[in-house]
């Protein structure tokens, strides 16, 4: 620990607000010596402390790297704005919250990437931290800087800001990453030899390895690797079973409260409904649940061990684990006699949902939720949503006949082939749910609330509808405006999303090397936090467009043409460009994919890894 | 209804712990432990577990107390044991017993607390004294209080409510040992000694260069520990 660092940190800490979430301590967060151990390495999150704690995947890789004698993993996020302020006026860097030790101190730091708005404040971190922002003027002095996560299967738009991205699931890839740098690091190894090493693991994307070629109109030439050890693509990692994968069930529990202060269990990972605008439902592929015993267990054993108050379960889809309902019962069972609350999220809202969430009274938090995401069946078809309008009344019906107040919809506009007919829909949905309403509810309608929430469409990398364009600013201003008007009803609350953040998401979905240049102008003219609307600032957006000279229409608006070269295929998903292809060619055609549990729809994922689920549908 | 002190130290960083977070903190170690807090009766039921005195956000101690009901009766010795594992690693419980009292809550017995005062000074032990002792000598000592009912900030004349003083030099700091009103009865806040000292002194320092310590607390005769 560094002394300095401490002594200053305490005048800092009494100017700032909430100071409990700068200091670490916490129960069950861990203590080493820097010194006795091999790789000192610190998980970092771009954002505030309270919102990174809550993310179960910090919570994996910290346990999963201290339980190796040889590693410590400590943590840093990104301080709220009066914090950071007094650290760069007081020249202090950013810290380690377990040992106070400067980042830069570090053999890596490691950054998740959970949203293309929290890029900023990657670079902002690697900046507060005394280190280079880009990776070309670090020294051997410098910390590796590494990422992983969901945005790193489009590392592109970072790729001059981080050493290494480790691509696919973490749980082994990290290890064995760290394991070879301690034993190379040993030999006296350079950061270049050892990343030469390193790419050869299955799931190791170097970015100074390769060389992008473009053709004059901007789009992709050629990848190309500049070392011959390098892998082309890079194969993402894959868990094949996560039943016995590292699991925290003693996790940190934070002193200042967290956005979420539960315990939460993974049940599976992956989906195979394939929905074609998700990413999620892709990358992830294939589905590996975790037995309802060992769920169980989890649970248990985390909520022994943390006393908190709620539990929930995370998935992709909570109704689709094979053992459900006998699980859920369960869990309602040990949660009740615990006077734990469960959390359901996802639910496929059928007979027996109702019954569970009767039980666990959860309608009196929070409403109904449903996501039919579009308006009518022919655009539903076209995204793949498995969601019928017979499906979304007899639900709601059963929900307002049992007493819930609130619904809740949730809707994506400039979804591909969508038309105004499509918005009609939307609409027409919302008023029939109203008259249904007052059909049960009488005359008067009761307490009755109604939100419709409407998102504009990002298209993704590997998803079918990664050749897509996405809507202009102004469609999606004009859409709005005409679901507004067509929702004016007082029952109703209408929200929508900012029209800007959705392009700069949308240029980092789907960004290349080039993009990298706006985000560095962004971050130089302040941006940080953009996920934050009270720190998001648009003008700095505009002006970083024009200073970089980076097209936006180039990587937002526009359609590519199906043979294009796209940059994310520097990295393989496993999922094949045939099968999104496919998928994007029977969307055209408002055409649907079964859900793969009903037997398998070719996606190409079971070249790499047994899909158990693939084809065995327990019903 | 069994009821327990445990008496503890808020050392290393966890003087940043805000006094809601730490009552949350306990409350979720004596979760952990299984322990039967008892609840009180209502509407919104809530665990009888409350500290002596507050402790102001930034300040460490070596003596906080929390009182605590269970339902049933149990060991001291396990019950300290027990808790000290649940806790993050710089609250280190210093003592834990039974507490069998007529008094209604500790905090409404609370009398005086000790503190020390890190100021950071470069001159001599004397001169330091001097400087707090013509501090001390002033016919009034007044400070600006924040007014619980009218919201108002208003003068008030502290010198009566420091019971005792004594000043000293370790390291870098001069360090102010005093003794003030604490409770319902009279209540002085470090903060004021603190401000009106900084004022009457004109040390270049800023608030947030000094350090402050609760050493003791002292309750009505009606506590016997
Ligand atoms: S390989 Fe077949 S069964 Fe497996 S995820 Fe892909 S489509 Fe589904």
């Amino acid at each position: 620990m560094s002394i300095d660092i401490s002594r200053q940190l305490d005048k800092l800490l009494k100017r700032v607000e909430k100071p409990g979430r700068y200091i670490g301590g916490e129960v069950n967060s861990v203590m080493k010596d820097p010194e006795e151990t091999d790789v000192n390495f610190c998980f970092c999150f771009p954002d505030i402390y309270e919102i990174g704690m809550s993310y179960l995947g910090l919570q994996i890789l910290y346990k999963v790297l201290n339980d190796r004698p040889g590693v410590f993993c400590q943590r840093a996020f990104q301080p709220q704005t009066d914090m950071e302020e007094l650290m760069r006026e007081e020249g202090m860097p950013l810290y380690t919250l377990e040992t106070k030790t400067p980042l830069k101190e570090m053999d890596m730091v490691g950054f998740t990437l959970q949203y293309e708005m929290s890029f900023t404040t990657i670079l902002n971190m690697i900046d507060l931290a005394g280190i280079p922002v880009k990776a070309a003027d670090r020294s051997e002095d410098d910390p590796l800087v590494i990422a992983g996560g969901p945005c790193a299967y489009n590392p592109e738009p970072l790729w001059e800001f981080i050493d290494c991205f480790l691509i696919g699931d973490g749980e082994n890839l990290l290890p064995a990453f760290t394991d070879l740098y301690a034993e190379m690091k040993k030999s006296g190894a350079t950061k270049e030899e050892f990343l030469k090493e390193a790419c050869k693991l299955r799931g190791v994307y170097v970015p100074s390895f390769y060389d992008v070629k473009y053709h004059e109109d901007g789009t992709i030439l050629e990848l190309c690797k500049l070392v011959e050890d390098a892998q082309l693509p890079v194969k993402r990692s894959i868990l094949p079973s996560v039943e016995g994968s590292a699991f925290p069930v003693d996790p940190i529990i934070p002193m200042v409260e967290a956005v979420h202060d539960r315990a939460v269990v993974e049940t599976f990972r992956g989906c195979t409904r394939g929905c074609r605008f998700c990413q999620a439902g892709m990358i992830y592929r294939p589905v590996r649940e975790r037995t309802r015993e060992k769920v169980m267990e989890l649970a248990l054993k985390q909520l022994d061990n943390t006393g908190h108050e709620e539990l929930s379960l995370l998935s992709l889809s909570s109704s689709d684990h094979t053992e459900f309902e006998e699980m859920a019962m369960d869990l309602v069972d040990c949660t009740k006699s615990r006077q734990v609350s469960l959390a359901l999220p996802s639910l496929r809202m059928d007979k027996f949902a109702f019954n569970v969430l009767q039980r666990i009274q959860e309608f009196k938090k929070s409403g109904l939720t449903y996501a039919p995401e579009a308006g009518t069946q022919r655009l539903r078809d076209v995204i793949n949503k498995g969601v019928t309008e017979n499906d979304i009344f007899t639900s709601v019906r059963q929900a307002l006949e049992l007493g819930w107040t609130h619904i809740k919809l949730y809707f994506m506009i400039g979804l591909p082939t969508e038309t105004y007919e499509d918005l009609d829909g939307i609409a027409d949905i919302a008023r029939r749910i109203c008259d249904l309403n007052y059909e049960i509810n009488g005359g008067k309608g009761g307490r009755f609330k109604l939100t419709v929430s409407v998102s504009n469409f990002v298209p993704k990398a590997d998803t079918p509808f990664q050749w897509e364009a996405q809507d202009t600013p102004e469609s999606f201003r004009l859409k709005h405006n005409y679901l507004a008007e067509k929702l004016r009803n007082k029952r109703i609350v209408f929200n929508y999303h900012d029209n800007e953040t959705s392009a700069f998401e949308a240029v980092f979905a789907r960004g290349d090397r080039k993009t990298s240049a706006l985000l560095y102008e962004a971050w130089k003219l302040g941006c940080k936090l953009d996920g934050w609307s009270e720190h998001y600032r648009p003008d700095l957006w505009e002006q970083a467009f024009m200073n970089s000279g980076v097209d936006k229409d180039f990587y937002t608006t526009r359609k590519r043409s199906a043979d294009e070269i796209f940059p994310w295929e520097i990295v393989d998903p496993c999922v094949s460009r045939e099968f999104l292809r496919k998928e994007a060619e029977k969307a055209y055609e408002a055409v649907t994919t079964h859900d793969c549990r009903y037997g398998c729809v070719g996606c190409g994922i079971n070249r790499e890894v047994r899909c158990e689920k693939g084809g065995i549908y327990h019903a | 209804m069994p009821r327990y002190v445990a008496r503890f130290e808020k050392g290393g960083y966890t003087k940043y712990i805000s006094h809601l977070d730490l009552l949350r903190v306990f409350k979720r170690a004596f979760k952990v432990m299984g322990l039967d807090i008892r609840y009180s009766n209502g509407y919104n039921p809530h665990p009888k577990m409350s500290f002596a005195q507050p402790l102001s956000l930034g300040y460490s101690s070596l003596c906080e107390y929390l009182e605590f009901e269970t339902i049933t009766p149990h060991d001291p010795e396990s019950l300290k044991e027990d808790l000290a594992k649940n806790l993050p690693r710089d609250l280190a419980i210093t003592e834990l017993f039974q507490f069998d009292s007529e008094v209604k809550t500790l905090a409404a017995e609370s009398d005086a607390c000790e503190y020390r005062i890190f100021v950071p000074f470069e001159g001599t032990e004397e001169e330091f004294r001097d400087l707090f002792t013509s501090y001390m000598a002033q016919d009034r000592i007044t400070a600006l209080k924040k007014m619980k009912k009218t919201k108002t900030m208003e003068e008030v004349d502290i010198k009566d409510k420091i019971r005792s003083w004594k000043v000293s030099k370790e390291g870098d700091n001069a360090v102010i040992d005093c003794i003030l009103d604490s409770g319902s009865h009279s209540n002085l806040s470090p903060e004021l000694v603190i401000k009106s000292f900084l004022d009457f002194s004109k040390l270049p320092l800023m608030r947030w260069d000094l350090e402050v310590q609760r050493v003791q607390q002292f309750f009505t005769d009606r506590i016997r520990f």
